[in-house]
């Protein structure tokens, strides 16, 4: 430590990072709004779709990282190494996920596991009970609402 | 015109590489490998949840609170606060104020860690475990047949009086001594049978698949009250699905009453007591055990990833109370601190991806 440090002690002043003073706790009440946020997405679920809720609750996220990565680490005041350094570990971090997704998530076939099997039991089961439950309501209704599961 | 500007033994020093300490630029370039191993994770996660319909979602199914990692994500947030606010005190040479901040900041730790092995505990406790959960009916009755031949016991005594046999028999140890232990595990198996023959109707039930999980579960709840004395507690939010756990259960301790003999009853409540209290109701979670391996993989790594700070800010708060901090420590609390917020960002994402989506 003391080694890397005595070579470029100015090197920092340099790059302007001790120049800026971001307010932190003004950052800590951001970040705790937008928790507070997630936190109210996930409960008005029901209400308002679980895509929707994934949207939120990502874009919130997004908008944290961002935050924490701006201010805490200081990336907003530091030089243009941090595209050379960065940019390319983001691009090859997408390359396992791009690499899976053909294969795994956009599958053109329906699935024939043993997962699948007991889902679409499991289903055809809650199906049944809400069929049972509402028999009047069962007919137009067709199939039970995903939020009614368990 | 070289030589004009440059005069002999004044070139100008060369400057290489980029504009920040060593220490700091290898930091960098170690959280860019972080990047790409917790992206492959939280990649391999959505794409995998992507293709699975039926994904485990409900907090009452995948024992999810998301309360917890609310206060969590709170935690972390306040313990990126008091780093940073830590390397601000360091930069002004104010090293009292640097020590109280890093030992807020090791401090919120432990409470994160706290409120993670409560989370642990109760996936532990409802066997929300990688390779443990059942994705199919018929999964979940072979489990349960399986659960209650281990709770009982009956299988490792035989095989363990097997072995006193086989010794017997090939002549091997002390005659005696092996006489002595055949005995014994002739005396203990004579017992746990009578403790197998309680739940042995169940058991066929079960093999043969015809009975559903709700009644199975309302009979291994009878089972639990004839053993312990106690009635278990039904484990459910369905107003319906308790209706029929606990008209099964009765139905069975009505059948257990008659069936069983006051004396294998005294034996049931003196020595076997709450033999069946760990066997665990029988549950399908469809892809439980991909999400329990994500589950445990992600946040277990993260985990990980606290230990190791709190061991860097446990190093630096020790200089603290020994009145050893100064100068030379400023870039190892920068770089620590810039560790600290990236294990915060990690868990930002891992947040709404696991208790939330």
């Amino acid at each position: 430590m003391t080694s890397s440090h005595a070579t470029p002690s100015t090197g920092s002043h340099e790059t302007g990072a001790h120049h800026a003073h971001p307010n932190y706790m003004a950052i800590f009440f951001i970040l705790c709004l937008l928790t507070v946020a997630s936190v109210i997405a996930d409960m008005a679920g029901g209400a308002i779709g679980k895509l929707l809720v994934g949207l939120i609750v990502l874009v919130v996220a997004s908008l944290k990282a961002m935050y924490v990565m701006m201010y805490f680490m200081h990336l907003k005041f530091e030089g243009a190494w941090k595209w050379v350094l960065l940019a390319p570990t983001v691009i090859l971090a997408l390359a396992v996920p791009a690499a899976l997704a053909p294969d795994i998530a956009f599958k053109y076939y329906d699935p024939q596991n043993p997962q699948q099997k007991a889902y679409r039991e499991q289903q055809a089961l809650e199906k049944a009970a809400h069929a049972e439950a509402h028999p009047a309501a069962a007919a137009p209704a067709g199939e039970a609402h995903p939020a009614e599961k368990h | 015109m070289t030589h004009g500007t440059h005069s002999a033994g004044h070139a100008p020093p060369l400057k290489m590489g980029v504009p920040i300490p060593n220490g700091k630029l290898g930091m960098w370039l170690f959280l860019g490998t972080e990047i790409m191993f917790f992206t492959a994770f939280i990649g391999t996660y959505i794409v995998l949840r992507w293709g699975s319909p039926g994904w485990p979602t409900d907090p009452n199914v995948t024992h999810i609170r998301v309360a917890l990692g609310a206060i969590n994500t709170f935690v972390l947030i306040c313990s990126s606060v008091s780093v940073v606010l830590a390397h601000e005190a360091m930069s002004l040479r104010n090293y009292q104020k640097a020590t109280k901040f890093l030992g807020l900041t090791l401090a919120l730790a432990c409470v994160f860690l706290g409120i993670k092995s409560i989370e642990y505990a109760g996936k532990f406790q409802h066997d929300i475990l990688p390779g443990h959960v059942a994705e199919s009916q018929e999964g979940a009755r072979d489990k349960l047949v399986r659960e209650l031949d281990k709770a009982s016991g009956g299988l490792a005594l035989r095989a363990e009086l097997e072995k006193v046999k086989s010794a017997l028999a090939l002549g091997q140890g002390k005659r005696n001594e092996l006489e002595g232990q055949q005995k014994a595990l002739t005396e203990k198996l004579a017992a746990v049978g009578r403790v197998e023959a309680a739940y042995a109707p169940l058991k066929e039930q079960l093999r043969a698949g015809n009975i559903s999980l709700l009644e199975s579960r309302g009979k291994l709840a009878a089972l639990k009250e004839l053993f312990s004395g106690r009635a278990p507690e039904v484990e459910t939010h369905d107003e319906r699905e308790k209706s029929v756990i606990e008209e099964a259960k009765t139905k069975e301790l009505a059948t257990l009453e008659q069936r069983i003999s006051a004396d294998d009853k005294k034996l049931f409540r003196d020595q076997y007591s709450g033999t069946f209290n760990g066997v665990h109701d029988p549950h399908v979670i469809v892809y439980g055990n991909t999400f329990a391996s994500i589950y445990f993989t992600m946040t277990g790594f993260h985990a990980i990833h606290v230990l190791v700070g709190m061991l860097m800010f446990g190093m630096l708060l020790y200089r603290g109370l020994t009145n050893t901090l100064g100068p030379d420590q400023e870039l190892f609390v920068e770089n620590a601190g810039l560790y600290w917020h990236f294990v915060d960002l990690v868990w930002i994402f891992l947040f709404p991806l696991l208790y939330i989506i």
